[in-house]
């Protein structure tokens, strides 16, 4: 396979301004009052007067062992070779939700078309390949949002604290710091 | 055959009507008409003529004209927006997909939009203009002998009416007639509801 | 079969047909669509082809040049937005970043329910009875009655509402205004100005927000929110860079926001009573002799009045106002007076949104200043020096010296047209049209409330535009009957919203997608960029643009010679003259154009502690600790005298200063003002921001809401002595117990997510209802206004 590329969310400097969440909407022609492909979560903790909030960017993982491939029964889902993203095919789609069930995280969510998630920008035209960015990524205003291929990634992380992602079976493409 | 003329005939005079009710306010004129139409006694909008003869024309125009502001001229807290996109888009916006819909359809007959001021082709007022103007034509063919032309010209109104006037009309009828303040635009929903519901059984 | 079927059909259609047929023959009936020989060819060749087009973001406010963006459209739609890589946005050239708000903006444009014709007011005001009608008649309409009212009261009883920072105003409104021979700009004193006022008058042109961040040691956020306010326009970014890189963050603010959650220390002070802390903080540094003495000695103004003055303020003084532990109070402040460079960044929050902000501005400048943090690297101002721009447009003249100057302007030394301002917003002996923050400017609500008073004059005419009045100020139910009593409104807007039904005009706004003619330029080391909004679409309808809308009124007044005869592209050349570029070269440009610097020239690190130039024009060349501009001087409403020396007066409703009112409201609420899913109260139907926030809510500690029996998510009734709302209650560990916060302007509906308008009066949902709006209660110095009250709260049922 060719490099694997995924997501790193820097918690460190994300402040929860949502416009990852609708750059990726807008970009995909996703409808307001329907679903998400990224969601910016909130982790909260501790009592008034010293809570604490974490503010994390996430979306589908990338999986190197993608759970929701293995379970998909009309073969719509596939792992690409040349860059790991996952993608699903929406017309081999029969909206079975077997995929929401395995996936660890859960990602996908549906439309009238079939499944749907992230794939980092690829339906919409952006080439990953030559160094272009996820609209996610390009218009994150704090530089909380990174894409690109782990090795990359984990040379960033590095120069902060990193987090671990808990539910790991699938071997999740995405750090987090 | 001269049935099918007389009836394609009304069907173009009352989708013209009721385009130009939707596009622009209803005239004095045409309300003092209107009190002498019998045959419009029934309903909301029947109640509202049978009012007019008694009334002040002009006062009935001033309240029908500020009742259409509310209603489609976006002002008031409530307003009701006569584009099939804002009705079938799932985010209710303007210059959706339904209005490039409508807007192929026209062309492929033909049309080009015309209006005097930059709104959306997929105005009510518009779309049952293009009813009107394919009924129009099924006249023009009929009268012609051009049988294999007028069923042609049925196929793409009734095409029309599946995808487009009954999926979103019936709704935008139940808007107006809950935000109405004259009796007028009441009757005119229940009316276009009436037609539509007509049109869209004859069109299965 | 047919023919029965057929028959049924007829019968049901005899009425409309008939009725049909008699219209035909009576009179034109509207055409949208005719027969074109092109139809047929353009049904076949829809391209999937997209145009890029470049525009000026809209969403922080009309006539905004903030952000530059690339408009990506498919089909004549407008589908795509990015931040455009061209222009420096946010942290400099390759920036494509935007905020949320920016990457819905296409949704503005399409709003089902815009307003699309001129429209004339037929029934009573309030009623909402509107009738279409043309602008010619419109203009004329206006236009007689203006004449009319010059002739019969003086031009001053016209007066324009100013909305947040609106370049048009600033420009073809203020030389309108002039023309005309009015000074009465009616500006909102909610705004930057007034703290830039309660600055220049402490610490003249030095600055305490940090100018080179990565040499500052301890940063303090004071009632600023620019994570809500400016998001891309670099200070979050710049922030966390200096948060990486060392430097220690103190959030002063009621509430736990998305900057403040990376903070140290958070001081979750309450509302309104900053000035409290301010003087604590003075108190500490001094009585602990943390001050710089070589400053306070050789650069103060009544330094040692200030000590003296500033002895009774302790922490524990401070702790019953503010609601701080006594500790915290102390740590602050001792951290302020100890580490250096420090900066502060005090915000909207603060100085003017406080009836007394002139005095907690002045107060926390002079902590910048005492401790010696004034114009050193890393500590108040001193920026680095940026290369001079590439090329030069010219300034927009608004013609200062139109307005005519009075005997008693004359007499009283003020700068002409200050003896007739309606509601001056700083006193008029203070007022210089030559400074930014200086006018002439009357202040929004004192002067809609001269309609009621008729003192000292009533205003008889009012424009309003991309200004709504029921969410811009304060009061809605005192500014309906104000606009009740008005001779004549008239409003200038995208969509209606309830002022319209008071105006006896109102015209359709296209918006500033729909026109090119305002250009931008960012100047940063890399280069000079310069861009025009590029138009999107045709105006909706007949709206017209904001520009357009001034050269038309003009036109009709017979200002014709001072507004280049309705040309607006004739004013846009002209401020083009002489910068290489012509009108149609920015029009052509799809990116807009940057001219890269290649002299080689780089921002530059200044010298510091220019102190000489700095305060040369403060009292006896210092910082006025003791403040001799204003003190002893007659206050803006012309009933006493202003203070030497910084006091706390705090909200007219406080825990700790009305405490019987207290038994009956015991918890304090204010509003985020500035919020990042909407433009103060505009945008809220925009379905990509409204669903993320579809309720109009109020963030409550869990505690108390557990008190009350409310659930997370409960609607709740929320009142104070002066109105009362009803909100959906949202659970946050991040603000105290006596605390509650929400976010105003819920008027829009939102009809794309099935979302209804909550009303701006008693029962709907807008703050604004709550707050106290006794003019006598407002800043004596800046006209600033209390955003905060005591409420009492309790469960209701019954949700939207």
């Amino acid at each position: 396979m060719g490099k694997q590329y995924g997501f790193y969310a820097d918690t460190s400097r994300c402040i929860k301004c949502w416009a990852c969440e609708v750059a990726c909407k807008q970009w995909n022609g996703i409808k307001a009052g329907t679903i998400a492909r990224r969601k910016v979560h909130e982790i909260d903790s501790g009592k008034f007067p010293t809570p604490t909030r974490t503010f994390i960017s996430m979306s589908c993982m990338h999986c190197a062992e993608p759970a929701c491939e293995k379970v998909c029964p009309a073969g719509a889902i596939s792992k690409r070779e040349e860059d790991g993203i996952v993608v699903v095919d929406k017309n081999k789609c029969i909206g079975c939700h077997y995929c929401f069930f395995a996936c660890p995280f859960g990602v996908p969510e549906y439309t009238d078309a079939g499944m749907d998630k992230c794939d980092a920008c690829l339906g919409n035209g952006v080439k990953i390949d030559e160094g272009e960015m996820p609209h996610c990524v390009a218009t994150c205003p704090t530089k909380a949002l990174h894409f690109g291929p782990m090795d990359e990634l984990r040379e960033m992380q590095s120069q902060k604290t990193a987090k671990k992602v808990v539910s790991d079976s699938t071997r999740p493409s995405f750090l987090a710091s | 055959m001269d049935d099918a003329i007389a009836l394609a005939r009304d069907r173009m005079l009352t989708y013209q009507l009721l385009s130009s009710l939707y596009l622009k306010e209803v005239t004095a004129d045409l309300l003092a008409l209107m009190g002498r139409e019998p045959s419009l006694q029934s309903g909301k909008l029947g109640e509202y003529i049978s009012g007019l003869p008694a009334a002040d024309l002009e006062e009935a125009r001033v309240d029908a004209a500020s009742d259409f502001a509310a209603l489609f001229l976006g002002m008031s807290a409530d307003p009701v927006a006569p584009y099939e996109s804002v009705y079938t888009s799932p985010e209710h916006l303007l210059m959706q997909d339904a209005r490039d819909e409508v807007l192929a359809a026209y062309r492929q007959e033909g049309l080009g939009y015309a209006g005097a001021d930059n709104l959306p082709e997929d105005h009510i007022g518009t779309e049952f203009e293009f009813m009107a103007k394919l009924c129009e034509a099924e006249v023009a063919a009929l009268e012609a002998g051009d049988a294999a032309e007028a069923e042609r010209l049925r196929d793409v109104q009734r095409s029309f009416i599946r995808e487009h006037l009954a999926v979103w009309v019936p709704q935008f009828c139940d808007d107006v007639e809950a935000r109405a303040r004259t009796l007028f635009y009441g009757g005119l929903a229940e009316v276009t509801r009436q037609l539509v519901a007509s049109e869209a059984d004859w069109a299965e | 079969m047919g023919e029965e079927r057929s028959l049924t059909r007829r019968t049901f259609m005899a009425g409309t047909a008939a009725l049909g047929a008699m219209a035909a023959l009576a009179g034109a009936m509207p055409q949208t669509l005719a027969y074109a020989d092109d139809a047929k060819k353009m049904a076949a060749s829809s391209s999937d082809a997209t145009e890029v087009k470049h525009a000026w973001c809209q969403m922080c406010g009309p006539a905004k040049t903030a952000c530059s963006t690339l408009c990506h459209i498919k089909d004549g739609r407008w589908v795509h937005v990015e931040g455009n890589p061209e222009a420096g946005n946010n942290y400099g050239r390759g920036s494509k970043t935007l905020c949320a708000k920016g990457n819905s903006a296409m949704q503005v444009l399409y709003d089902p329910a815009r307003i699309t014709y001129p429209m004339k007011r037929v029934g009573e005001k309030g009623e909402g009875k509107f009738e279409r009608t043309t602008w010619d008649e419109a203009y004329k309409a206006i236009a007689d009655k203006l004449k009319e009212q010059k002739e019969k009261y003086g031009p001053e009883s016209y007066g324009v509402l100013s909305p947040q920072a609106y370049q048009v105003l600033w420009t073809l409104g203020r030389r309108f205004l002039n023309v005309h021979g009015s000074p009465n700009y009616m500006h909102s004193a909610i705004c930057a100005l007034q703290r830039a006022a309660s600055k220049k008058i402490c610490l003249g042109s030095a600055d305490c927000d940090p100018g080179q961040l990565d040499k500052t040691k301890l940063y303090v956020i004071w009632g600023a929110n620019p994570e809500n306010s400016a998001i891309n326009q670099g200070k979050p970014n710049a922030r966390l860079d200096a948060i990486e890189n060392g430097t220690k963050v103190i959030d002063i603010r009621p509430m736990l926001d998305g900057l403040g959650a990376h903070a140290d220390i958070w001081v979750p002070i309450r509302p309104g009573t900053d000035g409290a802390l301010a003087l604590a903080v003075l108190n500490h540094i001094i009585t602990n002799d943390l001050y710089d003495h070589d400053f306070t000695a050789n650069w103060c103004n009544g330094f040692d009045k200030l000590a003296e003055h500033v002895k009774p303020f302790t922490a524990e003084w401070a702790s019953e106002h503010t609601g701080l532990p006594k500790e915290q109070i102390e740590e602050v402040a001792h951290l302020m007076g100890t580490t250096k460079p420090m900066g502060i960044l005090y915000g909207n929050g603060i100085g003017d949104q406080q009836n007394d902000g002139n005095w907690t501005c002045i107060a926390i400048c002079l902590i910048e200043a005492i401790t010696g943090n004034l114009d050193i690297a890393g500590g108040g101002g001193a920026k680095k020096t940026v290369p001079k721009p590439m090329f030069e447009t010219k300034k927009f003249d608004i013609l200062t010296d139109r307005l005519p100057k009075s005997a008693e302007d004359e007499e009283k030394g003020y700068f002409a047209g200050m003896s007739k301002l309606v509601a001056p917003e700083t006193p008029r002996w203070y007022q210089n049209p030559k400074t930014w923050e200086s006018g002439p400017n009357s202040a929004y609500f004192k002067a809609l409330m001269s309609i009621l008073t008729e003192d000292p004059y009533p205003l008889r005419a009012v424009l309003g535009q991309a200004s709504n009045p029921f969410g811009a100020t304060r009061q809605p139910k005192k500014i309906a009957e104000a606009l009740k009593k008005l001779d004549f409104y008239f409003v200038h807007d995208t969509h209606w919203n309830t002022s319209c039904d008071y105006a006896d005009y109102v015209l359709p706004a296209a918006t500033h997608y729909e026109c090119s003619q305002q250009f931008g330029t960012k100047n940063t080391p890399a280069g000079t960029f310069i861009a025009i909004n590029q138009k999107i679409a045709e105006p909706l309808g007949e709206s017209r643009s904001d520009w357009d809308f001034y050269m038309g009124l003009a036109q009709a007044m017979g200002y014709g010679d001072d507004f280049w005869n309705g040309d607006m592209d004739a004013c846009l050349s002209e401020q083009l003259d002489g910068s290489g570029f012509t009108l149609e070269d920015l029009r052509a440009a799809n990116q807009g154009i940057f001219v890269a610097r290649t002299d080689g020239a780089k921002a530059e690190e200044p010298t510091y502690q220019n102190y000489e130039k700095l305060f040369a024009a403060l009292p006896n060349g210092k910082v006025q600790c003791y403040n001799e501009w204003i003190g002893g001087k007659p206050n803006n409403t012309e009933t006493g005298e202003l203070g030497y020396l910084p006091e706390y007066v705090g909200p007219p409703e406080s825990l700790a200063g009305t405490p019987e009112l207290a038994e009956e409201y015991p918890l304090i609420i204010s509003d985020v003002h500035a919020y990042r899913l909407c433009n103060h109260s505009y945008y809220v139907g925009v379905p990509y921001l409204r669903e993320l926030q579809p309720y109009p809510w109020v963030k409550i500690n869990p505690d108390t809401a557990k008190k009350y029996g409310i659930a997370d998510g409960d609607w709740m009734k929320v009142e104070s002595p002066h109105g009362w709302v009803k909100l959906r209650a949202e659970y946050k560990e991040g603000i105290s117990p006596e605390v509650l916060m929400t976010r105003r302007g819920w008027w829009q509906d939102c009809q794309e997510l099935g979302l209804p308008a909550y009303g701006c009066f008693d029962g709907g949902s807008d703050s604004t209802v709550l707050y106290d709006s006794t003019i006598e209660n407002f800043d004596p110095f800046h006209s600033a206004m209390s955003k905060q009250t005591l409420v009492k709260i309790s469960k209701i049922e019954e949700g939207k």
